[in-house]
């Protein structure tokens, strides 16, 4: 169907960014709260690296920052893409933004997993 | 230039022994290249709205203003207009809500001038008939009767069907006024309002036009078009709403390919 093959493939890319989206707004600001001001002003311990490779050493540790961080990645990508071009006044460059924009989530992406999987 | 005496009357209700600015924006196309805006001092009146002073100004100051209104009452959708840069409908904004003014009324934003405060539709007409605005029967079913309907599955359209087409929403969308070829905010509130009528079948139909770049995919979630809605009809949740349902469609589409159509 014609009108079928002119669909945007955009749902791949705004299920990335939803996602990322409630993660970010739900789970961000406790990271925050917790490691960038309770912790600094001593209201709660704060856990040594050691402590903290403990807790890297279980798995659900580490899928739960997987996911954490990679859909992060790709909602700041299909942001930033959409902020650079409507704030720069550029749509038409779109497909090399979103290059540019995407495959920085994809490099967050392999970071992530190979930081995840080589911290012993 | 007249100025306006409200003196006269003082005393009678809603009448304000002061007077207010309004600076509209002038356009001939056949004689200007750039809009200009003229000054006009009209009465300050309490029950007035910002379109009674634009009669006033074109009742007694100068009858060449060009305006489009007609019921007065946030029905036709007429009345939209730039009222301090910000689109309103100049029937529900009261002249003191902006006083003391000057007051700066311009045509809507994003949209081609034919005359001073006058826009051109079509292309907005057209959006809205891309996006098959009816009920859609695939089984071309003719009713002796008419479809029956629980007030819940009204309830479920019924916001997005008191849209005026005012088109404050499109004056107000950053992204319909970087692209105009976008959909835009109430051609896609409409078709939501059709998609989730418990008698329609198009939905299929419209996914194929209004998921395409620049249908729904086009917005950017600013959510400007809802602060504006005289009519809450919440475009942009809409939007949202019908970007999950195409998105399911298009995980369907390419994850069982021989379930489509």
């Amino acid at each position: 169907m014609a009108a079928h093959a002119r669909r945007s493939n955009r749902p791949l890319g705004w299920v990335m960014f939803g996602t990322g989206g409630f993660l970010v707004a739900f789970f961000f600001p406790i990271h925050i709260l917790l490691t960038g001001v309770l912790q600094p002003l001593g209201w709660v311990p704060t856990p040594d690296q050691h402590h903290m490779l403990t807790l890297l050493e279980n798995p659900i540790t580490r899928i739960y920052l997987a996911i954490l961080l990679i859909f992060a990645f790709w909602h700041a990508g299909y942001r930033l893409r959409d902020t650079i071009c409507d704030a720069l006044g550029v749509r038409a460059l779109d497909f090399p933004i979103m290059l540019v924009c995407f495959i920085g989530a994809a490099a967050g992406t392999v970071a992530t997993l190979w930081m995840l999987l080589t911290v012993p | 230039m007249e100025t306006s005496s409200t003196n006269a009357q003082s005393g009678a209700i809603g009448i304000l022994d002061e007077t207010i600015v309004l600076e509209i924006a002038r356009f001939h196309p056949e004689k200007d290249t750039e809009p200009s805006y003229d000054s006009f001092e009209v009465p300050l009146r309490s029950d007035w709205m910002v379109l009674d002073a634009l009669n006033y100004v074109k009742d007694h100051l100068d009858g060449s203003l060009a305006y489009r209104w007609s019921c007065r009452m946030g029905i036709c959708g007429s009345c939209g207009m730039m009222v301090n840069g910000v689109p309103r409908l100049t029937c529900e904004t009261l002249l003191t809500s902006v006083a003391p003014g000057p007051v700066r009324i311009g045509p809507l934003d994003h949209f081609t001038v034919v005359k001073d405060l006058v826009i051109e539709m079509d292309e907005f007409m057209g959006k809205l008939q891309k996006v098959r605005p009816w009920i859609v029967r695939k089984d071309n079913y003719q009713p002796k009767r008419e479809f029956i309907q629980t007030p819940a599955q009204l309830e479920v359209f019924k916001q997005y069907s008191l849209c005026i087409n005012c088109m404050l929403c499109y004056a107000a969308c950053p992204v319909f006024g970087l692209d105009p070829s976008f959909t835009g905010p109430a051609a896609l509130a409409l078709a939501e309002r059709y998609n989730l009528d418990s008698r329609d079948q198009g939905a299929a139909e419209r996914t194929d036009i209004l998921s395409q770049h620049d249908g729904i995919w086009d917005c950017t979630v600013i959510g400007e078009c809802s602060e504006v809605c005289p009519k809450h009809v919440d475009p942009s949740m809409a939007i949202q709403q019908y970007k999950i349902d195409a998105t399911k469609d298009w995980f369907k589409t390419w994850l069982m390919p021989w379930g489509n159509k």
